[in-house]
């Protein structure tokens, strides 16, 4: 079964801004893929539209089965509640503890809210909150205030409070971003060993091309707002990270005039 | 020849020079409606030296019904500062952009707590002893209405200004509008409402000690009386007690904020 569907997705901002133009692919279930591409190439407008915060001007999207339709909020939080997302800013709450803000994981969950709140959370959802915090390794930490961790850290607390959801899609917007190498290849580690061993289908916004290769089976590059390729990581070299980025990895500006064409047909063969 | 410096003063437009003329208009009227003569002056100096006279030493003799005049004060202003802090939450909530798309309702809510703002709290007051009746009910129901147009509008401001990340990351989750402002919104505000809060009831114990003026419980109507029949001494020993109540509830409201928030 597909875990995410995307068809012929267009998004275009103030009747003339084309952000998407015609995306379309599909994810198995346990798949682990990678969306490459430079600033502007519509990768971010592309999770917004995946998760139903931005509604596409023209085509549609369903994850697991289940149309999103930021019309339909209803609809939408179901959705979204077995999607569980990683930020590139963590989104946590600053001031209050990691045990808590794990805990507010569980908000689509709960049917009261302030039953999230670790003074009336139930022994089972604050002993679920552990095992999550645990699983990523920062137990000792529970008690300490999130704006008192290092970025590495912060991400895992996010990942723990993601895990709360129980998800079985993943989408990881440029988690490694804000990170130094170390603490990148770490959460890196976690979330694929996450994804693996409960079979969950792994979708994230990388720059790294060797991160990419390392922990994604296939990747979609968009280019422009359009897929200009989509196949295994493995077929990534030179001349397509060139083609895609520019001469030296991901820039700002791409190179405009060059083609990729023989990479391209490679990958769309697959 | 070197260039022309610019103009030492624009001539101001039609209705800038309308409106300065107004304003000095006012300016001079009400300097000469004062009745402002150096004899007055000198006169009134001489009258506060006869206060003062009079004053000392400030006469402690009835300490016992003071401290409890200024105890209900202190009361009626914990007790509105907390009524209008808790009614500020939703108020605020339904005033911020980031909470409430209904932009009518927000409006609404603004104007409200504008009007409530704007209002000094002494009419506040008149119009809460003509509904109730004279004592600290009418005084509380003052401050509580005085708290909200302080609170609420710095509050929806508070929540205006936070991070938009944590609301995105918990309504990822699946969660609804509630469990947003549960989980993000109040959280992340708490600091800051409880230092607007504290201020609210520093303004509110200063508020509270002339609302007696106008029949409103609390002090202030110990001290008129005492000013009209010119019981100087005891008239000065209820300014102390005033003035050692709002110190001390600064320096504490101080700690607090500098400790916790």
């Amino acid at each position: 079964m597909n875990a995410i569907e995307v068809n012929k997705i267009r998004k275009v901002y103030n009747q003339r801004d084309v952000a998407l133009d015609g995306v379309s692919f599909t994810i198995k279930e346990g798949e682990s893929v990678v969306i490459l591409g430079h600033n502007g190439s519509g990768k971010s407008t592309l999770f917004r539209t995946l998760t139903g915060f931005e509604e596409p001007t023209e085509g549609s999207v369903t994850l697991l089965g289940r149309e999103v339709d930021p019309g339909k909020r209803r609809h939408l939080r179901e959705t979204r509640k077995k999607v569980g997302m990683v930020f590139q800013a963590f989104g946590l709450i600053d001031n209050v503890s990691v045990f808590q803000n794990v805990l507010f994981g569980a908000l689509g969950q709960v049917k009261f809210a302030p039953a999230t709140y670790s003074l009336f959370a139930s022994d089972a959802l604050r002993t679920r909150a552990m095992e999550c915090l645990d699983r990523v390794g920062l137990a000792h930490l529970s008690e300490r205030r999130a704006d008192r961790l290092s970025g590495g850290q912060k991400q895992r607390i996010a990942i723990a409070r993601m895990l709360m959801q129980d998800p079985e899609i993943i989408l990881a917007d440029e988690p490694i971003a804000s990170l130094d190498p170390k603490a990148g290849r770490e959460v890196m580690d976690l979330l694929a060993e996450i994804a693996a061993e409960r079979n969950i289908t792994l979708l994230m916004i990388l720059h790294q091309i060797p991160i990419a290769k390392r922990y994604a089976d296939r990747f979609i590059a968009l280019k422009n707002g359009e897929v200009y390729a989509d196949g295994e990581v493995s077929v990534i070299d030179e001349d397509f990270e060139t083609a895609l980025f520019g001469n030296s990895g991901p820039k700002e500006e791409p190179p405009s005039d060059e083609t990729p064409q023989p990479i391209e047909q490679e990958a769309r063969k697959l | 020849m070197s260039p022309t410096p610019p103009k030492r003063f624009e001539k101001p437009s039609i209705w800038s020079f309308i409106l300065i003329l107004v304003v000095l208009l006012f300016l001079v009227t009400g300097i000469n409606n004062a009745n402002i003569t150096l004899s007055r002056v000198i006169g009134g100096v001489m009258n506060i030296g006869d206060f003062l006279g009079q004053a000392f030493p400030p006469d402690f003799s009835r300490i016992g019904p003071i401290m409890s005049a200024m105890i209900e004060t202190f009361e009626m202003a914990l007790v509105g500062t907390l009524a209008g802090v808790i009614i500020s939450v939703p108020v605020a909530l339904l005033s911020s952009r980031t909470t409430n798309s209904i932009s009518f309702l927000r409006s609404l809510t603004r104007g409200a707590v504008t009007v409530m703002r704007t209002v000094p709290d002494l009419v506040w007051a008149l119009l809460f002893v003509i509904a109730v009746g004279l004592g600290p009910f009418a005084g509380i129901l003052t401050i509580t209405i005085d708290t909200i147009g302080f609170c609420a509008r710095f509050f929806s401001e508070r929540i205006d200004e936070l991070d938009k990340k944590p609301k995105e990351a918990l309504e990822s989750t699946g969660s609804g509008y509630f469990g947003v402002i549960t989980g993000s919104v109040l959280p992340q505000a708490t600091p800051s409402f409880v230092g607007t809060s504290l201020f609210a009831l520093e303004k509110s114990i200063r508020g509270a000690t002339v609302l007696g003026l106008v029949g409103a419980g609390g002090i202030g109507v110990e001290l008129s009386a005492q000013m009209s029949l010119r019981n100087f001494d005891q008239a000065l020993m209820i300014i102390i007690i005033i003035l050692i109540l709002v110190l001390v509830v600064e320096n504490i409201s101080q700690r607090i904020r500098a400790k916790y928030i």
